[in-house]
């Protein structure tokens, strides 16, 4: 009797490893982990990194095509200042923007695997914020394009998964 | 005789209209007071007779600015307080049921790659996770919209 206790909770304990575990070459992989981001001490450094993204957005917005492009990617070369804990909101927002418009460029596809896949990366944690779950989702359909399915699936799923911890925290 | 007639009948209108005038006069009176005084409050769901000297919470107030104007505030606080807790609950509604589309959507597409891959248990099963959270998002939308009126987004589970 002992044993079988011990062999099911060793079973459970296999079990719930197995679900931060990498899953098969080849299949989705949807872990993932995610940290509030705290509002971070407003420095004037902040406040004008902040101030020349919303910048570029709106210019941006005015611009299509590879004018658009370049202006999006001038925003995600601006320098981050340090201690600035909300520039990992505001440049995967950037980068997300910045995807969408590769994307209607021909071959784009390619180009937002190389710029997404570092910044959501499954090893690393997510902001919990929908600029984290755009720039999954434009992961997603950029693999989608180049039919890298096991990546699609795998950055929907993880989409999802953050889209529904936001819709947890409303009802709250 | 014939002459008479006519003036008997005069003084019979005369007195008549009298009487006419002075009733309309007996019931006009009420009427012309409360019209000076400037507007009555009528009390929501008071009896027959309006209680003039009361507001709508019951309280008793007089005419003059100060009083006026301290319910004046009273109502645009309260006001305020209303209004601001129905535009927090409309926001936590709009963005739930934003919420609820993306989610939807990319289901759509996660579940379009998974009929790819019929025999992969991998993908059904992220299918089958994504409807759920689907339905759970839509459901917690909708019960959010019907507990509208009173602001407070309803809990899904």
């Amino acid at each position: 009797m002992k044993r079988w206790c011990l062999a099911l909770a060793a079973c459970g304990v296999l079990a719930v490893a197995a679900c931060d575990e990498a899953p098969a070459s080849g299949e989705p992989d949807a872990r993932l982990r995610t940290h509030a981001v705290e509002p971070s001490t407003p420095t004037p450094a902040g406040l004008a990194y902040v101030e020349s993204v919303a910048a570029v957005q709106t210019e941006a917005e005015a611009l299509q095509g590879p004018a658009r492009v370049r202006a999006l990617q001038q925003g995600m070369a601006l320098p981050v200042p340090a201690g600035l804990a909300e520039a990992e909101i505001l440049r995967l927002d950037l980068a997300a923007t910045l995807g969408e418009a590769l994307l209607e460029q021909p071959d784009g596809a390619y180009t937002v695997i190389d710029l997404l896949r570092p910044m959501v990366d499954v090893e690393d944690s997510l902001p919990l914020d929908r600029a984290s779950a755009r720039a999954l989702i434009t992961l997603g359909d950029a693999a989608a394009q180049v039919e890298d399915d096991a990546l699609a699936a795998g950055s929907y799923a993880r989409a999802i998964r953050l889209m529904s911890l936001l819709r947890q925290e409303l009802v709250r | 005789m014939s002459e008479l007639r006519p003036t008997v009948a005069r003084r019979s209108m005369a007195r008549t209209l009298q009487l006419s005038l002075a009733v309309v006069a007996i019931v006009a009176m009420p009427a012309c007071r409360t019209g000076a005084t400037g507007a009555t409050t009528v009390t929501p769901g008071g009896g027959d007779e309006p209680d003039i000297g009361a507001d709508p919470d019951g309280r008793q107030e007089s005419d003059n600015v100060g009083d006026l104007k301290a319910r004046l505030d009273r109502l645009r606080i309260q006001h305020e307080s209303m209004s601001s807790s129905n535009a927090t609950g409309f926001a936590v509604c709009e963005d739930l049921c934003e919420l609820s589309t993306n989610i939807c959507s990319v289901k759509d597409k996660l579940c379009e790659l998974a009929d790819k891959h019929p025999a992969d248990d991998s993908y059904q099963a992220l299918c089958r996770e994504a409807k759920q959270e689907c339905h759970e998002a839509t459901e917690s939308c909708v019960k959010c919209a019907q507990n509208g009126s009173d602001g407070a987004p309803a809990r899904s589970e």
